[in-house]
Formats: C-alpha cells, sequence, structure tokens
C-alpha cells in the first residue's frame, strides 16, 4: 500500500480526532477501523465524500487515504445538479453523506456497515481504472462543482506534509482546530498537516463568531489554526485573539486570498511569530509560501517565501509564478478516463498567478492570469459559472468578470431585468449570496474577431457596476 | 417601512427564503451569512453591536431576538 501518514505515526496511541467533547480516536484505532471498513470499498474504488464538519467525516477521508482508496472531497451541501452532474461523468462506486442527504434515498447503503449519522452508499457503476499513483482528487471549483479535477499523488500528499510540518514546528502532541471547509485543499491540507506528523485534529461546526467555538478553543489549548482572511475579520469583530486564545498558541495561518495590510500588521504586533501568511494552491497539494515576519522586517503583500520544497521562478515573458516541487499535481481529468492518465505535469506547473520575488526570495503576488476569483473564500471559475448560467439559461448569452469578492455578469436576451433571477439562482445553488454579485444587462456580447468574449470591453462596459 | 419588516426583509435576503419570527435562523446560515447579516443590519441602522452581542449567538437566533436586540440599540431620532 501506498503511505500518505508516516508509518509510525499510523501505530501510535496518539488521538488523531477529536470532537473535545468526549468522542476521539487514536491513530491505532483508526487504523484498525479502516481494515474493517476495506471489505466494503472495492480496493482502489472511486468514492465521493460529501463532506461537513463532523467527525466521522474527518475519519472517513482518514480512512480512504489510509486503504489507497481514492476519494473526491466535495461539499455535502454541493448543488444537487452538479452533484449529479459530477456522478454521470466520473461514475463513482461508492457516495459516502450524511444519512440526511438526499442520495441516500436514491442509492443503496452498503449492508452491515454502521457508519451512526453517515451512510455509505453503492451506486452500482462499474469500477473505473485509476492510476496506480492518484491519492485524491479535488475540484478546481468547488463552489461551482466544477467537473474538472486536480489529481493528486501519493507523493504530492507526502512531499506537502513533510515541509509544512518543518516549516510549521508541527509535531505529536499538538492539536489543531480549523472552521475551513475540509473539501477546499487548505482545510484538507491542515487537516493532512496533522495526521501526518501524529497531532491531534479537533473538529466542531460550532461557529467561529460564537462563544462556543472560543471556549472550545480555549478549553482545548489549541496550538494550530489556520483560516481564511475573512475569518480573522469575523474574529476581530468578536476579540477573539486575547491571552486565553493565544496562551498555547503554536501557528495561526491566514491563507486562501490577501489580508488587509492593517489587520496584517494588527496580528503580526499581537502574535508575533506566531502568525503566519501563507499561500498556495490545489494543484500544488496547497501550501506553496509562508512566513511568519517579525514586525520591524514585515513585508506588506507578500505571501512569504517558498517553503523548501517549492523552486518558484518567474515567466520572463509573462511575469507568472511558476513553481518546481514534488507537490505539483499528476494534471487535471474532466471525464473518466483522464483518471489513467500518467503525470503530465512532471514537477512543474504555471500557477496563474503575476508574481515578483525580491531578492530576500519573498514572493509578492500582482494579479491573476487565470480565470478564478474568491468569492467569500471559494474560489469560483468564471468560465465554469458561465456555462452553468448558459444551462440554466439558454437563450441567453453570458460573459462573467471579477476580482476576489465581486463578481460582474454581463448577459443578453430579450428580457433586460433578470438581475434578480441570476442573483437568487447564484444565491441559492453556488452560495454566492447576493450582494457579492453585479448583473448588467447587454444587447450582445462583445467577441474578438476570433469569436472569443472581450473581457476586457465588457470591464469598460460594466465600469461603474463593479465594486 | 418599520424595524421588524426591514428585519425580516435583510434576515430573507440573506437566507434566500421566506421566513417566520420564530424560525431558527442559525440552522440556515453559516458564518459567513451571520456576518452578513450582522453586517446589514448595522448599516441599515446605523449601530455597532458588541463583540459579547455578536458571540452571544441567541441574540441571532431567530427574527424576534434580532428585532429585540436591535429595538435595544436603535435610536431612531439618530439621522440614518
Amino acid at each position: 500500500m501506498k503511505a500518505v501518514f508516516r508509518k509510525e505515526v499510523m501505530q501510535s496511541e496518539a488521538i488523531a480526532i477529536t470532537d473535545g467533547k468526549g468522542k476521539a480516536i487514536s491513530y491505532r484505532e483508526l487504523g484498525e477501523k479502516a481494515e474493517k471498513i476495506a471489505g466494503y470499498m472495492e480496493e482502489r474504488s472511486l468514492v465521493y465524500l460529501l463532506c461537513d464538519h463532523q467527525m466521522e467525516t474527518m475519519e472517513m477521508i482518514y480512512m480512504t487515504l489510509y486503504l489507497n482508496r481514492v476519494p473526491l472531497l466535495l461539499s455535502a451541501d454541493i448543488d444537487d445538479k452538479l452533484l449529479d452532474n459530477l456522478i454521470s461523468l466520473y461514475q463513482p462506486q461508492y457516495i459516502y453523506c450524511p444519512k440526511e442527504h438526499k442520495k441516500a434515498d436514491i442509492y443503496t447503503p452498503c449492508q452491515g456497515l454502521d457508519l451512526d449519522s453517515h451512510a455509505l452508499l453503492k451506486t452500482g457503476y462499474e469500477k473505473c481504472d485509476i492510476h496506480p499513483d492518484v491519492s485524491l482528487l479535488l475540484s478546481t471549483s468547488g463552489t461551482t462543482g466544477s467537473a474538472k479535477l486536480v489529481k493528486l499523488s501519493y507523493e504530492n500528499l507526502y512531499d506537502n506534509s513533510e515541509y509544512a510540518v518543518r516549516h510549521l514546528s508541527m509535531e505529536s502532541g499538538q492539536r489543531g482546530l480549523s472552521p475551513l471547509p475540509v473539501n477546499h485543499t487548505y482545510g484538507f491540507a491542515f487537516c493532512l498537516w496533522h495526521w501526518h506528523c501524529g497531532a491531534t485534529l479537533y473538529v466542531s461546526d460550532e461557529m467561529v463568531l460564537g462563544k462556543n467555538f472560543r471556549e472550545l478553543f480555549i478549553r482545548a489549548k489549541i496550538n494550530n489554526f489556520a483560516a481564511t482572511p475573512y475569518v480573522y475579520d469575523m474574529l476581530k469583530r468578536v476579540c477573539f485573539w486575547d491571552e486565553q486564545t493565544m496562551e498555547n498558541l503554536n501557528y495561526a495561518m491566514s491563507g486562501g486570498g490577501q489580508m488587509s495590510e492593517q489587520n496584517q500588521i494588527e496580528l503580526v504586533k499581537l502574535m508575533k511569530d506566531k502568525f503566519w501568511i501563507g499561500y498556495g494552491q490545489t494543484e500544488c497539494t496547497c501550501i506553496i509560501a509562508g512566513m511568519n515576519f517579525d514586525v520591524n522586517s514585515i513585508k506588506l503583500r507578500s505571501v512569504g517565501k517558498a517553503f523548501d520544497n517549492m523552486e518558484p521562478m518567474i515567466d520572463a515573458d509573462t511575469g507568472e509564478l511558476i513553481i518546481k516541487s514534488k507537490s505539483i499535481c499528476m494534471g487535471y481529468a474532466s471525464c473518466r478516463e483522464h483518471l489513467m492518465k500518467e503525470d503530465v505535469n512532471h514537477g512543474m506547473i504555471h500557477t496563474g498567478d503575476i508574481a515578483y520575488i525580491d531578492e530576500a526570495g519573498c514572493i509578492f503576488l500582482r494579479g491573476r492570469i487565470t480565470r478564478y476569483v474568491k468569492i467569500l473564500d471559494k474560489r469560483v471559475s468564471l468560465d465554469d459559472l458561465e456555462q452553468y448560467l448558459y444551462n440554466e439559461y439558454s437563450d441567453v448569452e453570458f460573459a462573467c468578470i471579477g476580482m476576489d469578492n465581486h463578481i460582474v455578469i454581463g448577459y443578453t436576451g430579450t428580457e433586460r431585468d433578470r438581475d434578480n433571477d441570476i442573483k437568487l439562482l447564484l444565491d441559492r445553488n453556488m452560495k454566492i449570496p447576493k450582494k457579492w454579485i453585479t448583473c448588467c444587462w447587454m444587447a450582445e456580447i462583445p467577441r474578438y474577431d476570433t469569436g472569443k468574449i472581450n473581457y476586457k470591453k465588457i470591464e469598460e462596459m460594466t465600469d461603474g457596476h463593479q465594486k | 417601512m418599520d424595524i421588524r419588516n426591514k428585519i425580516q426583509q435583510l434576515c430573507e435576503e440573506t437566507c434566500g427564503k421566506q421566513i417566520t419570527p420564530e424560525e431558527k435562523l442559525l440552522a440556515m446560515m453559516d458564518s459567513y451569512k451571520l456576518m452578513d447579516l450582522i453586517c446589514s443590519l448595522e448599516d441599515e441602522f446605523q449601530i455597532t453591536f458588541l463583540p459579547k452581542e455578536i458571540a452571544d449567538l441567541d441574540h441571532f437566533s431567530c427574527m424576534n431576538s434580532i428585532v429585540e436586540l436591535v429595538k435595544s440599540k436603535y435610536d431612531p431620532e439618530e439621522p440614518k
């Protein structure tokens, strides 16, 4: 079997996962539980894990990796249509989900397997061929349920964990807690790093704004914390960080978006070297760079230095950041057959981010080449969004542009006042709140002679509509 | 529009559906949506929730609780 975790950790009596309320499971027990479940999941089968913030789900993620089954991590509240599309496209043999999920009414649960509040469902699809190196699949855009998946190998996960653990001084005995969704690379990696070094992962579905979350944080003596800049904003509103919450801190990391300069300075002053800025991508198995700046030498807007397993360089023509590393994914899959494809990246990838690197090796991000935006911490593919909208309104053309925390949608058609319908649709099905969307009717979508959409022109046309 | 109706409108916009005064809101919202609602309420009524008021999530458990909290802080004489 190919290992994602260190051998000595998998046998240890240390607690791997706990809810902090009395339920806990050690690494050894998790291994034993996995062996029992192994008989219910065919070897190298494709398993969709519909993830929530429950301990049982974390256990299942660990166990599928431990058993060398191939999980695709998705949100438990993914839109039905998006999920159906993913199911018909890749035809997983199994779906793991909360028992009350709609899919539990459609597919048959594995007989004899009692998973408490969740179910492992058999879809009846034939087993598909998956490349032996593939360990995990993640969606390139979880929000839009993109059918384009990132294929991560066992080596990717192991390499990324080894170096993250080293840089972040993580070790067995430490305790981590994060509100990040585990189906996103950053949330998943946070779990993975803890499991890699034998630390304990706390799982909680408490809202970060609430006093229960804070009480758990203090009671559990949390050492490691990871969140997005927006979550740090929320924590600031409730004065979360104080002597009690920081007493046992090893690190608190902010990643998955650019933090405001003011907040960064405040947090560095408050937490000193415990506060880390991080930068990563799904295609690089999460973390690429990070730094715990000193208050006197802080470099605002920098995402820190590349970790030792990452070799960053800048494309001389485009300014794009290129990364060489063993953590680079094997490539993408857009259909079932692609799951069998060999590694096409060979340890190198163009990140899609425009950046420069200063003389000290600190990376500064300046923009993006690729058409992805972050909306409330979720990566959204603008191309997928256009396609989704087109599928919903086949008589209308769409063109989406955007920046972090705002999307502008240009649309055509005889009905000029579809703004609210479109916003409601995306709010309900994509979980993109209406206030982050601006819609703009246009007589026609501007295109180049080649037929490609002229997004620059749309930017000009909708100027003033953007926040 | 009176305070109650305005709050109902903001809650419904945040939750994306019609709600009743006693309906459990926290089951329909994640932290992001709750924060969104808090900011909308603060903007609308020109009030600022204290950290301990936010951390006590009971204040946002249903529309009636929110109305009570907002009324205790809102001064209609203050220019909006």
